[in-house]
């Protein structure tokens, strides 16, 4: 095994869907292309705007306009950039810094076990190549539908080597190896993460009892109960109601939608809702001035977002798999513009 | 409707049993889960509002307890001092349809209801 996040899981100590979630953590963590190319100042402005205008206009990825060198340095300085694994799960809270570094030892000493002893030459290109496939893990898990495999493949032994060699480091970290709890900030730890980790199992016990599938449990009424939770939200914002006490019905609604969503690997769609509930947990810490301030700004959102849900949701009703839903223009527009909308409601709730 | 308030502060119970009575439904008070066991047992009940921290028997403990033993099966609306998205989560697993906050005013109470009971 060469997964950290599958070992944590294989050994119940955390769940799927804590995974999912630190993953999509981690996700956000990776530079976009054209961060990348900015934070490393490869490329001036003025050629920039061109690669990035010849990439809109062709369709192709920015990454591919780029040549081979500048390509290598972009996608080393992605993976260099990208949190690890272990150190989301800690900012999460979905792992304390005593677990993690239990774990961290364990997953060390079950791979130190696994290597063939007095075969040291053997061992340096086994290690090298079991990294490159865990590079290749990692990049499909961070860039989802957007990963372009045939860049690192075999055909290209060159690039690859290249990556296992430079992001060997950051691999490590990305597999938990070389974890270092110390480097956090102990003293915000908490001991109430295993409780919740079995909270959720608890959750997805009883939804993959009951129903099982996205479209089941997100059912019309489901959808119906959640606008009416952000009419009542618009309500309490107008007559000076109390808007937090109304968030944790909102906070649930979702957390069984994105509990469902998970299990049916509805990905982009767990996204959105995932956004939205670590901004209404960052709500809850907000005093009920801000709270009524940030509802009158952002509450339409969730309209806008229960909108893109429900047409994703009913496409995955109709058979059509999520890859394929988002080849659309226009659902695609319209989760690019949710996304967008829901960043400054969430900016405002991180910065106000 | 009958609704059990289950909270070992009275002044709650009085609060709520207010609210109830201005709609016309009925308060009935249990001071804590295994008060509310009792209480069931000798009552039919429509709805249950229950506290969080209680002594002899706390909320969650009742509601393992019910999940269990499926001593009733009236929709049960979890009250708690303070948003916690853990508590959340441990609520709905074990079995809570709503979560209010305490403090309430008679509207959120009522919003609660119109969501556990599926009202227009």
């Amino acid at each position: 095994m060469n997964n950290f996040g599958q070992f944590l899981i294989e050994n119940n100590v955390i769940s799927e869907v804590d995974y999912i979630r630190a993953l999509i953590k981690q996700e956000g963590s990776t530079p976009s292309v054209l961060e990348s190319i900015v934070e490393l100042n490869l490329i001036p402005y003025e050629q920039l705007v061109t690669l990035v205008n010849k990439s809109r206009t062709e369709r192709i990825n920015l990454l591919s306009t780029l040549n081979e060198e500048d390509s290598k340095k972009i996608t080393e300085h992605r993976i260099v950039s990208t949190k690890s694994i272990a150190e989301v799960l800690y900012e999460e809270n979905l792992l304390d810094a005593n677990k993690l570094k239990e774990q961290s030892k364990l997953f060390s000493e079950m791979t130190e076990s696994n290597e063939k002893p007095g075969h040291e030459q053997v061992k340096d290109s086994e290690d090298e190549e079991l990294i490159s496939s865990a590079a290749l893990e990692s990049l499909k898990e961070l860039q989802g539908a957007d990963f372009d495999e045939s860049q690192f493949t075999a055909e290209n032994n060159v690039e690859e080597s290249t990556i296992s060699a430079a992001a060997l480091e950051s691999l490590k970290e990305l597999q938990g190896d070389d974890f270092n709890p110390e480097d956090f900030d102990l003293s915000q730890s908490e001991s109430s993460e295993k409780s919740e980790s079995e909270i959720v199992k608890d959750i997805e016990k009883i939804e993959t009892k009951e129903k099982g599938e996205l479209t089941q449990i997100y059912s019309l009424k489901k959808h119906k109960k959640i606008l009416k939770i952000e009419k009542m939200i618009k309500k309490a914002v107008e007559t000076d109601q109390n808007v937090s006490n109304y968030l944790n019905s909102l906070y649930r609604e979702l957390y069984v939608i994105k509990g469902v969503a998970s299990i049916s690997n509805a990905n982009k769609f767990c996204k959105l809702v995932d956004i939205w509930e670590i901004m209404i947990d960052l709500l809850f810490k907000r005093e009920e001035e801000f709270v009524h301030k940030w509802a009158k700004e952002h509450i339409s959102t969730l309209g806008t977002t229960m909108n893109v849900l429900w047409e994703i949701r009913e496409r995955i009703d109709a058979g059509e798999e999520e890859d394929i839903i988002f080849e659309a223009p226009a659902i695609k527009n319209s989760y690019i513009g949710c996304i967008a909308q829901l960043k400054s409601a969430l900016n405002l709730v991180r910065e106000g | 409707m009958n609704v059990l308030v289950v909270d070992d502060s009275k002044a709650i119970y009085m609060m709520v049993s207010q609210m109830l009575d201005e709609k016309g439904h009925k308060a009935i008070w249990a001071e804590n889960g295994q008060d509310a066991i009792d209480k069931i047992s000798a009552n039919e009940i429509d709805l249950i509002l229950l506290d969080w921290n209680m002594p002899v028997m706390t909320g969650p403990e009742f509601l393992e307890k019910n999940k269990n033993e499926s001593i009733s099966e009236a929709p049960i609306v979890m009250m708690t001092t303070e948003n916690k998205p853990d508590h959340i989560k441990k609520a709905l697993s074990l079995g809570a349809v709503e979560y209010i906050m305490k403090p309430f005013t008679s509207d959120i109470l009522f919003d609660k209801l119109e969501l556990v009971f599926d009202l227009d």
